[in-house]
């Protein structure tokens, strides 16, 4: 009878411990995925920050519509005062297009092309871009260790005993997937 | 400013910490070599009434044969593990100022080689070379064919600042005449157990020397640097099953990956292929 007991609570510690230590894993992997997801938030912001900037240099040269001008402030508000990352990042993709045909509108003037505040915010609109894609395939891949995570066996009983839910991949976007081209003067490794 | 001491956790390092927690089966070893060799006998001449207690002495007496016998090879070999395990900690280990635990940036101005010494004061041929193709590729300065790789953009080689040990490289990759290192197994942990003294002197082989490189002040912030690269794709990401398709999507990371061995798979395809050349 006693080794019985014994057996028991030797069982119910070792359960004890192997559920603390599965529970731990998949908080230290929420957590992570919930910090890249706020490193895509920072880089957004980063890029929102950069417009009145941008705007500021392009207007003197070329004219842009109002509805344009209302719409990259409208957007930029948005990114900067939202706590919704979602909000964030779909207001961060409409003001990635606004963005293009400003540079794209800038690029007409040859003036403004030769101005080396302009070219220097361009430079840093392009690393921008580059790290919002990284952070975003790093969420990506932490999002997929973490859903991995719980639901593989015997996680996915912790994981529903304590509410751990599975979180939605980002989509990368065609063009981030597109072949890296030679750009001698971006030499940086 | 607090100053102390990183270790970056190398292959090498666990390889070596796994040896050490290998050695002690050096006692079990033993053990189960008595019983098979003595055990029958011995235990056929048991009592029945004292079974228990004579079989609980037979198997304490057993520990101490095996602990007496094996305490010569066990204490030389883990001494042998803990001396080069002390070599490689200290090539591996750099001063930290700013207590970096995560650096997500893409390091600049530093070339695959000087990432590879900086962690560990040593240059690793295979992964090394494996890193440096990649970046080439990913420059454009060469292309894969089916035999080796090509020059295909002379303009941008030309216009890159290279520095001498790429140049060296991308000659040698153009000429096809890049070999690897002999890898010897190594088996001289035999000698342990009928020659102690010459596995002493020959035994194990050197895993890592003496660097003759230190690290400058600049290269400990860069190893801080370097550290919290390994840290963050080692806990952020899935690079350890990246293939070499991978490049157009994750550019220097996938470097890095390669480079803080965080990804064998590359590497290994590399020089897989290499070999069928």
């Amino acid at each position: 009878m006693m080794f019985l007991i014994i057996g028991i609570i030797a069982a119910a510690v070792m359960i004890g411990l192997f559920v603390v230590k599965g529970y731990n894993g998949l908080v230290v992997l929420k957590n992570r995925v919930a910090n890249q997801a706020a490193q895509i938030d920072v880089q957004l912001k980063r890029r929102a920050d950069l417009i009145p900037n941008i705007v500021e240099t392009t207007k003197g040269y070329a004219h842009y519509e109002r509805e344009t001008l209302d719409s990259v402030t409208k957007l930029r508000t948005q990114i900067l005062f939202t706590d919704n990352i979602e909000a964030s990042y779909q207001a961060s993709e409409q003001l990635g297009k606004l963005f293009g045909q400003i540079i794209a509108v800038g690029e007409q003037y040859p003036d403004l092309k030769a101005n080396t505040n302009f070219l220097q915010l361009q430079q840093e609109l392009s690393e921008t871009e580059d790290r919002i894609s990284k952070a975003r395939q790093f969420y990506n891949d932490m999002a997929t260790k973490y859903n991995d995570a719980i639901m593989v066996f015997p996680n996915s009983i912790i994981a529903k005993l304590f509410g751990f839910h599975r979180v939605t991949l980002l989509e990368i976007k065609e063009s981030e997937a597109k072949n890296v081209k030679i750009n001698a003067d971006t030499f940086h490794i | 400013m607090n100053k102390n001491r990183k270790v970056f956790q190398t292959e090498k390092l666990n390889e070596l910490q796994q040896q050490q927690k290998r050695a002690f089966l050096i006692f079990p070893a033993i053990m189960v070599v008595l019983l098979i060799w003595g055990g029958p006998v011995t235990i056929a001449e048991l009592h029945k009434d004292s079974f228990v207690s004579e079989m609980l002495c037979l198997v304490l007496l057993l520990a101490f044969c095996s602990a007496m016998i094996g305490i010569v090879p066990f204490y030389m070999r883990y001494i042998r593990l803990q001396g080069q395990k002390k070599q490689v900690l200290e090539n591996s280990s750099f001063i930290t100022v700013n207590n970096l635990e995560y650096y997500r940036d893409k390091l600049e101005g530093i070339t695959p080689g000087a990432i590879s010494m900086l962690e560990d004061l040593h240059i690793e041929q295979d992964k090394d070379l494996t890193a440096c193709i990649l970046r080439y590729e990913m420059l454009g300065l060469i292309r894969q064919t089916e035999k080796t790789y090509e020059k295909i953009n002379e303009a941008a080689v030309k216009k890159l600042y290279l520095q001498e040990s790429d140049w060296y490289l991308l000659k040698h990759l153009e000429k096809d005449d890049w070999n690897r290192e002999l890898v010897i197994m190594d088996c001289t942990f035999l000698l342990l157990f009928f020659f102690p003294v010459l596995y002493m002197k020959f035994g194990q082989g050197r895993i890592q020397e003496q660097s003759p490189y230190k690290r400058t002040e600049k290269g400990e912030i860069y190893a801080e640097y370097i550290y919290g690269m390994k840290n963050f794709i080692h806990d952020y990401s899935n690079l350890n099953e990246a293939q070499k398709d991978a490049l157009v999507l994750w550019d220097d990371y996938l470097i890095y990956a390669v480079l803080l061995e965080e990804n064998k798979r590359i590497v290994e395809d590399i020089m897989k292929r290499r070999e069928r050349i």
